[in-house]
């Protein structure tokens, strides 16, 4: 190779290796300048997760809830539930919103930023059609809608804020009597009780004059009586009655049940049942997990690393 | 003469009369819904916390019921009648409630007299019109054996009285129109809408001459602010389901303190009342002996024997053994007392602290709905484009207590 070659190789090299520089020192600078580092992306891919897990977890909930055969007490143990969720849903929805701007909320169940929350785009129980916020882009709100709009926002994510208060309140109340709470909810769906009034009637006629009649009793003796058949308003939500089954050999270690175990399901309130139940019944790995954060999150339990 | 029986048949009738106007019947059975009850048929209860009337001093003093025993059962009774009316089917969520609420119907008993022996309460109900459906009084003797088989929710030993009073409730339910159902759940719903948006809802109902609200006008399914009004109330209820479900610990920390004073106290009653009539009968007795016994030996046929002293001597005796059975009383009187102070002591804590947690909640929650009714009133204002009133909303307050009409 003569000196004009090497020459001309050594200047081509340089350049490959200035580009290369260059090339790295722009990547660095926008990467550096990107809000989403890898932490961060790596957080909003589990808040992105946790949506979809939580959302399938409503989907469940709401084709249960539609069931017509329903108890009013399993009614109003699904909506307790489907708040939850949707508390949980819209919390994430804003923290992602806040941490990476709109695009992180595409294709997730997400309020809708197009439009100024009219509930007709949205489907939900009917008491529950404002607990998907509209959501807004910052800037000041123009005309009479946005700013109607945006005063339902506020109303809207003040009573989120309270349903997350009486979450509080609900696992402070678990956390001190579970067994109680428990027992008693189950309790009301038995019998009305080997000892009912029948043995009342042992008594040998000490009492004087009390044995009187009084307003009632034609219809008492003509009607069916709770001793007689199963009272047709039960209390147990369908969706305990097999909570927990199947579980108590599995090890729960990599879901962050500490010791690897889950707590008894007498343990769980509504919300906590509810959503042990949607994270067994889930399929996709993944999502198993999430949701079993959830619970454990809802049980006020860190998971163990 | 025959005037003389008339008057003392009626003199044993009479009293018989005014106790039936309100003893319950012996094992009176639940009256339950043959079948489920469609949603539009069921009418949401609220059961206020029992008032009670002031204990007399022969309550406190002779029976040794106290303040604090009494503000356990004003707490312990609505729950217990609430388990009670949800085992029947007929109702929607039963719910005890701290005040007056504009439930569809609302129960409100008074506790007039209650001990471990003898319960005698006064409720009424109304719905949310303001009509009145009844106003009775109640009232129930125990037998020991009411005792067995009692069982947290299911059975009180004075379940006969709770049995009685769900009955009536479901009797008059059943009198009930189709047409009666939806105003009562519409007009419950539109007082709650008026007091969370006065400017909104005012005009949607009207109080007529006999104090009963009446609907004018109903707002579109479709109306925002309803919609918005139903979501707050959904929170409204759910906070009354918080509270409960404080009120249920609180019955079930109750359950078992409160059985057993009942139960120790009806035994020491019985004992009491059973040794006092002993007691007085020897007493008379024994009088009647010395009075005899004198009598006679003023008499000059007797007067050489015996008799007359022994019977003197016998009734000083017998009057002696009355007093010793008088003592007999104080002991089971100071027994009864110490059960109940003990009973007092363990009760206590436990009102303090159910009543503690309602008043933060309803306090949380009042200062909330304040903001909230802030939030309508300006929403209201953004939508109609009238301007915001101030907080006062110049309309008439609409009373949660039961109009006076039947």
């Amino acid at each position: 190779m003569c000196q004009s070659q090497k020459s001309l190789l050594h200047l081509s090299t340089s350049a490959r290796t200035i580009s290369a520089f260059v090339y790295v020192f722009i990547f660095m600078v926008l990467f550096a300048a990107s809000p989403l580092h890898a932490s961060d992306q790596g957080q909003i891919e589990s808040m992105q997760k946790s949506v979809i897990a939580l959302d399938r977890a409503r989907q469940t909930a709401f084709s249960e809830f539609e069931d017509t055969s329903l108890s009013q007490s399993e009614i109003a143990d699904y909506k307790d539930f489907i708040v939850y969720l949707n508390t949980r849903i819209v919390n994430y929805c804003m923290e992602l919103a806040e941490q990476g701007g709109a695009a992180t909320q595409e294709g997730l169940p997400c309020p809708d930023t197009s439009k100024t929350g009219n509930p007709e785009n949205v489907q939900t129980p009917v008491e529950e059609t404002f607990i998907y916020l509209p959501v807004f882009e910052p800037g000041q709100p123009h005309t009479q809608a946005e700013k109607t709009a945006s005063m339902d926002k506020q109303l809207f994510i003040a009573l989120g804020d309270f349903d997350e208060l009486l979450l509080k309140e609900e696992q402070k109340l678990s956390a001190r009597v579970p067994s109680q709470r428990e027992s008693g909810a189950a309790s009301r769906n038995g019998p009305y009780g080997s000892g009912g009034a029948g043995e009342s009637g042992e008594g040998t006629g000490e009492r004087n004059g009390t044995d009187t009649t009084s307003v009632g009793t034609e219809e008492a003796s003509s009607n069916p009586t709770l001793g007689e058949q199963t009272v047709p308003a039960g209390t147990t939500s369908g969706a305990q009655s097999n909570v927990g089954a199947g579980s108590a050999d599995i090890d729960h270690s990599a879901y962050g049940a500490p010791g690897g175990k889950l707590p008894p399901p007498q343990d769980d309130d509504i919300v906590a049942r509810q959503l042990r139940e949607a994270a067994e019944k889930e399929t996709d790995p993944e999502l198993k997990n999430k949701l079993w954060e959830e619970y454990w999150k809802y049980k006020g339990v860190k998971k163990e690393e | 003469m025959s005037r003389l029986v008339v008057l003392f048949v009626a003199l044993l009738i009479l009293p018989g009369c005014a106790t039936m106007q309100s003893e319950v019947a012996d094992q009176v059975s639940p009256v339950v819904a043959a079948q489920e009850l469609d949603s539009s048929e069921l009418l949401d209860v609220a059961i206020v916390i029992f008032d009670s009337e002031e204990l007399t001093d022969e309550e406190i003093s002779e029976l040794g019921l106290s303040e604090e025993i009494r503000q356990a059962e004003e707490r312990y009774m609505p729950i217990h009648l609430k388990y009670t009316m949800q085992r029947t089917g007929f109702w929607g969520v039963v719910r005890v409630v701290p005040a007056p609420s504009k439930a569809h119907l609302q129960v409100r008993g008074t506790i007039i007299h209650s001990d471990g022996e003898q319960l005698t309460l006064e409720v009424e109900a109304y719905d949310s019109r303001h009509i009145k459906w009844f106003k009775k009084s109640y009232s129930e003797e125990l037998r020991l054996s009411d005792y067995s088989g009692i069982a947290p929710e299911k059975k009180d030993p004075f379940q006969d009285i709770y049995n009685t009073i769900a009955n009536d409730l479901a009797e008059h339910r059943e009198k009930l129109t189709e047409e009666d159902f939806r105003q009562i759940q519409q007009v419950s719903e539109l007082r709650a809408a008026h007091d969370m948006a006065p400017d909104t809802f005012d005009g949607h109902l009207e109080v007529d001459n006999e104090g009963n609200y009446r609907i004018v006008r109903l707002p579109a399914e479709s109306d925002p602010m309803l919609q918005r009004v139903r979501a707050i109330q959904l929170r409204d209820d759910m906070l009354l389901d918080t509270i409960n479900s404080y009120y249920e610990v609180y019955y079930n920390d109750l359950w078992q303190p409160y059985s057993e004073w009942r139960k120790l106290y009806n035994e020491e009653l019985v004992a009491m009342k059973e040794v006092k009539k002993q007691a007085l009968t020897r007493q008379l007795l024994g009088l009647a002996a010395i009075v005899g016994g004198v009598a006679m030996s003023t008499n000059s046929n007797v007067s050489g024997s015996g008799l007359p002293g022994l019977m003197v001597v016998g009734g000083a005796a017998a009057i002696y053994s009355g007093f010793q059975k008088s003592q007999e009383t104080k002991i089971h009187r100071d027994v009864i007392e110490e059960l109940s102070i003990s009973f007092s002591s363990e009760a206590e804590p436990l009102v303090v602290e159910v009543v503690g947690e309602t008043v933060r909640l309803t306090g949380t929650a009042e200062e909330q709905y304040r903001q909230w009714r802030k939030m309508l009133r300006e929403i209201y204002a953004s939508e109609t484009g009238f301007p915001v009133t101030p907080d006062n909303p110049g309309v008439e307050e609409i009373s949660n207590e039961p109009a006076e009409v039947m």
